[in-house]
């Protein structure tokens, strides 16, 4: 026991049961010797040690270093520090007084891990919390729109000269996963220059990339996404774009009060933000909200409309539902409504739709009411009967999600081969409800469908 | 960019756990460069793991990067100011105060030298609240002013100071151990030029628990709040606080043709235009933590607001608005009507009001500029919707719902012409409604929560926290450095309290000061000719009835008033809280705050006057209330010797008293002086006596003893001429008695010209009263060598000398003695020139008699400030 014989001082005393700190003597060393000279250690001899685990040092006789250490080999101890023992505890101090130094640095080592492990463990835990209500929802994704600005009846011109558009953003960029602006006269090759990203509050810029389909879509609104949601801490941000041709019309949102949230970098402007939306994922979870379909040499497209077509019926919806769900065809729009629940996805078949060899399907979606939340619409395709109200998601391809009265692409995962599908096809139609919104109003329709299968050798 | 030198101190007292979190986000910062070391102080933590854990992370990083004190416990602040001597020690750029359940950002080394870099100004960057634990995120200043900084502390002791702070010689008070060092230490920067900016990234993650030592002292907020307040006089002061509130937070907007102005104090403004106004309005609905707006829009019919200025009214006509709004925050509008009544001048109380009529002056509470804005709802957005030239509707609709009151201001003259501030109200609504920055609103422009932000038109409280929370006068200092001394009566008409009020107030005027009368009693005030007097800055009214009704607890046999509930002190407080000085005249109301403002550091003397005596003989009045609230006042001033030697003998400490022994009640040129007493008939002439009694028909005066010595005289035949001019205030239903026929009953005279032409035609003033102070009519007669003959009461004998400068008789009987005395008088001429010589040559004058009050304001307003 480390108490000593005088008076103590130490007001941190080692703890009851902490034992004796264990020296072995080697051969040659006088232990009776050696234990009196090292009070409160507790001194056995080297040969009946064993392979004793609790033993922290040798002592060994001058000249003796050499057998020693053969001898600590031979019984697994090898690792053992040796002192040379002339008789004076002298001689151990510095070599405790190091070993105990660095065993307070192990101990130091040890609580800084306890502390990362810790600081990870909580951000994970918010992750997992996330992703928990993501498993919920059986699989259907969490996506919010959390910036909207409409575009506004002014526009404005970028100058001449290698402008920077900034435009400040009053939302928490953590988690941010997309960003629409509004430039209706780009063309594809000239979208395809602008460079945007975010610059957070600590001057880092998150790249976002241009969602090709957005292009096509052609109604003027380019997305630009973040490959996952910005991982980053909550903070102020602003949003940047280079690469804008000189004269680019963009479009812009309300006039503001306050000037440090107009747009900057423009010709016009007057004080107004841009027209924008910005959307936030869960951080941490993959997936771009830029769905692509890519392209593929040597399809045929067939274009369908809903009218003729068989119409919807639902195969899943969720069973925690107590509001409105449906799926209809509504006639005056050609269009299939697919209404979903606040409770989860919902999602509709039209069985077996004759066309054959179904290697890949998209649909033109739209969220038709000007006053319904932010809906999600994907898609699928399956050989008829494959999907049931148990297996539907695993048809579906990645969500699209659309702020009210905008249009948008949903495209299914793509079907290597031709023969699985046979002469007909069922698709499959799902939608739901983000974030926190009602399900009023929730007119998610399905406008068009392309059908592709390969060309007739 | 040079590495700045940043050194962690992380004080540390039972967290020998989470200690280890705050130092190993220190240290990731030490092994990327960006942090210089770390000073971690055991504040005598009871934990043993606290030190077997520092012992661990001092190994383990090593005596160049981290230090390890110990101290017996002494306190949060003492740890700190320890780890901060031995930080310094090093020569660091700058440190970082962490808690030890707290963690550094991953990017605050890099946040240390960037914003060190770019801004060589500040002083120290505070960061937002970014909580977890309890995730949250709370907004702070962000463009920080000492004036919110009285309201809520914007910086949390995590921020990153510079070196020259603490150099500078700030520290943590050591003796607050109950929460709020932090805002101490920050203030005590700022009293000394220093000066802090948001960090604008994130700098700290603050651990956030339900039960912490922040979550302790806001139950202990109000205790610490006073605590602060009283460290920091330099910021809790009224005049500070109103000025800070100018410059950067405006209470009012004056709304006139196409410009408004700005300001607290209504005659400092300053212009903007009125798109500038419309945006700084919507700029505060959309985002009230980062933008301010006035919380009071004013308009009124054309030239109204110059008109109240010009009269000294607009301070405190704005003061009862604000009163009102304060005390019933729902209103939608405040309207003032004027209306005329002879030279009198006041406020009525609030009454409900439908939002129809003239309204003279409106003034409109933010909240209703904001619903506005929002395009409001039913009958209001209908009538902003179709424009309203008239502004009847909206101000209806306003009114139905939220409220809408009316103060009637009594004014010569009226509101003076047809104007009605209506339709400037709607078309200013009306243009908010169609702003172009209304779509604005629909963004929340803050994703923080407010939590360590207060919107800014909360400035407005920070002058209330000097004030009980009561609405203080909207009065700046005056640019002439003189003092700002108020004087409170109960009643102002023409009496001798209010006539002595303005002596004073005439004599420190000339000396540079500014003087202000408060009216407390709920009654208008009778002002000659309907104007301000010239002594006056400002005039403002205190309109609670309750403030003069003598129905409160007794003293002594002495009634106070009922008024004083929280509300109505605070109110009083408020008004007062912008003056240096206080001078008391008569005002029961006054005492019941006086004890406040003298705590606020405001100088409250108390002017007495008379002791009233009843009809059973019994003394009371208004000394006996100072009696009561000795203790409250730093001077009590006596308008005699005799009213001093009383207030002693019972019990005023000597060194309190100061007599400002009364001089005439209104002023005059040694020319005027020696032109009227040219115009003084010689008394040696022969022609019949002219006897004069001037004063209030009471009995207090002896009205009655008057009207039997003028009958005596008539019945004597010798053709004097009799005047009796006055009317009754007090006890005006008792009758005054039969009066000779040839009585000459001129009413009332209250202008000089009017009272100078009285006695310089008059070779007699008599005056039986029962009891006075030291009566100014008097003194008034005597310097125009009118020959006072008077009962000796009170401290009339200061005044007159006996058979030097008038008569004086006992009161006993005092009919008889006056009528021998006039008719001894009027059969020896030569000795009633003497006396007119002798009392207009002993004349006593005000500025001798203040002189004594003068010094010791001046001695006393010299050390305070």
């Amino acid at each position: 026991m480390l108490r000593s014989r005088g008076e103590s001082h130490d007001k941190t005393p080692p703890k009851a049961v902490t034992p004796p700190l264990r020296v072995l003597a080697a051969d040659g060393i006088d232990l009776a010797a050696a234990a009196a000279a090292l009070p409160g250690l507790e001194v056995v001899p080297a040969a009946q040690a064993g392979g004793d685990g609790r033993a922290r040092l040798c002592l060994v006789a001058p000249g003796a270093d050499a057998d020693a250490q053969a001898a600590l080999e031979a019984a697994g101890l090898g690792h053992l520090p040796r002192v040379v023992w002339n008789g004076d505890p002298a001689a151990l101090v510095a070599g405790m007084g190091a070993r105990l130094e660095a065993a307070l640095a192990d101990a130091g080592a040890a609580r800084r891990s306890a502390a990362l492990l810790r600081r990870e463990q909580e951000a994970l835990n918010r992750r997992f919390k996330a992703l928990e209500g993501l498993a919920w929802a059986l699989g259907g994704p969490q996506a919010s729109l959390a910036l909207d600005w409409p575009p506004g009846p002014a526009t404005a011109t970028v100058p001449e000269g290698s402008a920077t558009l900034r435009q400040a953003l009053p939302v928490d960029v953590s988690g941010l996963a997309a960003v629409d602006l509004l430039l209706p006269e780009l063309t594809p090759e000239e979208a395809g220059e602008v460079v945007v990203a975010i610059e957070d509050s600590e001057g880092h810029l998150h790249p976002l990339a241009l969602a090709a389909t957005s292009v096509e879509r052609a109604d003027g609104w380019l997305r630009f996404a973040a490959e996952t949601p910005l991982p980053v801490d909550p903070q102020d941000g602003v949003l940047l774009a280079e690469g804008l041709p000189e004269g680019t019309i963009i479009g812009l949102g309300h006039p503001v009060p306050d000037p440090d949230f107009a747009a900057h970098g423009l010709e016009g402007g007057d004080g107004c933000t841009l027209a924008l939306r910005v959307w936030k994922g869960i951080t941490g979870t993959a997936g771009s909200m830029a769905p692509t379909a890519p392209a593929v040499a040597g399809l045929v497209h067939e274009r369908l409309l809903p009218a003729d077509l068989p119409r919807p019926a639902l195969i899943a919806r969720p069973r925690a539902a107590r509001d409105h769900v449906a799926t209809d065809f509504w006639a005056k729009e050609n269009a299939v409504l697919v209404h979903p629940s606040t409770a989860g996805p919902v999602c509709a078949r039209l069985a077996r739709v004759p066309v054959a060899g179904v290697q890949r399907a998209s649909a033109v979606v739209h969220a038709a009411h000007p006053r319904s939340g932010v809906l999600g619409f994907a898609m699928g395709f399956a050989a008829p009967g494959q999907a049931t109200s148990d297996n539907w998601q695993q048809f579906l391809g990645p969500w699209t999600y659309l702020a009210p009265g905008s249009w948008g692409e949903v495209h299914a995962p793509p079907q290597p081969s031709a023969a699985r599908m046979g002469r007909s096809c069922d698709l499959l139609l799902a939608t739901c409800v983000a974030g926190e919104a009602t399900n009023e109003s929730a007119w998610a329709l399905f406008r068009a469908f392309r059908l592709s299968r390969s060309a007739p050798e | 960019m040079t590495q700045p030198r940043v050194v962690a101190v992380i004080p540390v007292m039972g967290h020998p756990v989470l200690l280890d979190d705050a130092i190993a986000s220190a240290a990731a910062l030490l092994d990327e460069g960006t942090l210089a070391g770390i000073v971690a102080v055991d504040d005598g933590c009871r934990f043993d793991e606290t030190r077997a854990a520092l012992a661990a992370w001092a190994a383990l990083l090593g005596p160049d990067r981290m230090a390890v004190l110990h101290q017996p416990n002494r306190g949060l602040s003492a740890a700190r100011n320890a780890g901060i001597a031995a930080a310094m020690a090093g020569a660091p750029d700058a440190i970082f105060l962490l808690d030890a359940d707290n963690r550094l950002a991953r990017g605050a080394g890099r946040a240390f030298a960037a914003l060190l870099e770019a801004h060589p100004e500040a002083d120290w960057f505070y960061p937002a609240f970014d909580f977890f634990g309890q995730d949250a995120h709370y907004a702070t200043d962000q463009v920080p002013s000492p004036l919110m900084h009285m309201l809520v502390n914007h910086s949390e002791a995590g921020s990153l100071i510079r070196a020259r702070v603490f150099a500078g010689g700030v520290r943590f008070d050591e003796t607050l151990r109950e929460g709020y060092e932090d805002w101490d230490f920050f203030l005590s920067a700022q009293r000394v030029g220093f000066s802090g900016r948001p960090a604008g990234r994130p700098l700290l993650e603050y651990r956030k628990r339900p039960s912490s030592m922040l979550a302790g002292s806001h139950d202990l907020d109000a205790q610490l709040r006073r605590q602060i307040a009283r460290k920091h006089r330099w910021l809790f002061s009224a005049q500070s606080a109103l000025t800070r509130e100018h410059e950067a937070f405006p209470r009012f907007a004056f709304v006139g043709l196409g410009e408004v102005a700005l300001g607290t104090d209504p005659s400092q403004l300053r212009e903007i235009g009125a798109d500038a106004f419309e945006a700084m309005v919507l700029r505060h609905a959309a985002a009230p933590l980062r933008h301010h707006a006035p919380a009071m829009t004013v308009l009124g019919a054309t030239g109204l607001t110059d008109r109240l200025r010009e009269a000294g009214l607009l301070h405190g006509l704005l003061w009862a608005v604000e009163r009102r709004l304060l005390a019933a925050p729902e209103l939608a509008a405040v309207a003032v009507r004027c209306e005329g009544a002879g030279e009198q001048v006041g406020l009525g109380q609030a009454e409900g009001w439908d939002g129809g009529g003239t309204a003279d002056l409106l003034v409109l509470p933010l909240a209703t500029l904001i619903a506005a804005a929002r395009g409001g709802d039913g009958a209001l957005r209908e009538a902003l919707n179709a424009g309203d030239p008239s502004g009847d509707a909206t101000l209806r609709a306003l009114a139905a719902e939220g409220g809408a009151e009316r103060l009637t201001l009594t004014l010569p003259g009226g509101g003076g012409g047809e104007d009605d501030a209506r339709p400037g109200a709607g078309a200013l609504l009306s243009a908010l409604a169609r702003s172009r920055f209304r779509s604005a609103l629909d963004t929340a422009w803050d994703w923080r929560a407010p939590g360590g932000a207060w919107p800014r038109t909360r400035a407005h409280d920070a002058p209330r926290l000097t004030a009980s929370g009561g609405p203080v006068l909207p009065l700046l200092r005056g640019a002439g450095g003189g003092l700002d001394i108020a004087f409170t009566v109960s009643i102002f008409d023409q009496g001798g309290v209010e006539k002595v009020a303005r002596a004073v107030a005439r004599e420190f005027a000339v000396e540079g000061h500014r003087c202000h009368l408060v009216v407390t009693g709920g009654r208008p005030a009778r002002l000659e000719h309907g104007a301000r007097p010239p002594e006056f800055a400002t005039i403002s009214f205190l309109s609670d009835p309750s403030a003069a009704d003598w129905a409160g607890a007794e003293y002594l046999g002495t009634a106070e008033t009922s008024w004083g509930n929280p509300e109505e002190r605070a109110a009083l407080e408020g008004l007062l809280r912008p003056m240096d000085v206080v001078v008391n005249a008569h005002s029961p109301a006054t005492h019941k705050v006086a004890g406040a403002l003298r705590r606020g550091g405001t100088l409250m003397v108390d002017h007495q006057h008379v002791l009233e005596v009843s009809d059973y003989g019994r003394a009371y009045g208004p000394p006996i209330l100072t009696l009561a609230y000795e203790h409250a006042y730093d001077a009590v001033a006596t308008c005699s010797q005799g009213m001093a030697d009383w207030l002693a003998a019972h019990g005023v400490p000597a060194e309190k008293l100061i007599p400002v022994v009364n001089a005439p009640g209104y002023p005059m040129t040694g020319a005027e002086v020696a032109d009227a007493l040219a115009l003084r008939r010689d008394p040696g002439a022969g022609a019949p006596l002219s006897v004069l009694y001037l004063g209030r028909l009471d009995e207090q005066k002896g009205i009655d003893r008057v009207a039997a010595i003028f009958s005596r005289l008539s019945e004597a035949g010798r053709g004097m001429a009799l005047t009796l001019a006055g009317r009754a205030v007090v006890n005006a239903d008792r009758p005054i008695g039969p009066l000779s026929p040839e009585t000459r009953l001129p009413g009332p005279l209250s202008t000089p010209a009017a009272l100078t032409a009285a006695f310089t035609a008059a070779d007699i003033l008599v005056l039986p009263s029962r009891y006075e102070g030291l009566p100014l009519v008097v003194l008034e007669a005597q310097r125009l060598g009118c020959v006072p003959v008077v009962t000796d009461v009170g401290a009339v004998a200061e005044a007159v000398r006996g058979g030097e400068t008038g008569i004086l008789v006992p009161e006993e009987g005092c009919v008889d003695s006056m009528v021998a005395a006039i008719l001894r008088l009027d059969s020896d001429r030569g000795a009633l020139a003497a006396l007119s010589r002798d009392a207009a040559a002993r004349a006593r004058d005000w500025t001798v008699a203040t002189s004594g009050l003068r010094a010791w304001i001046a001695e006393k307003a010299h050390n305070r400030r």
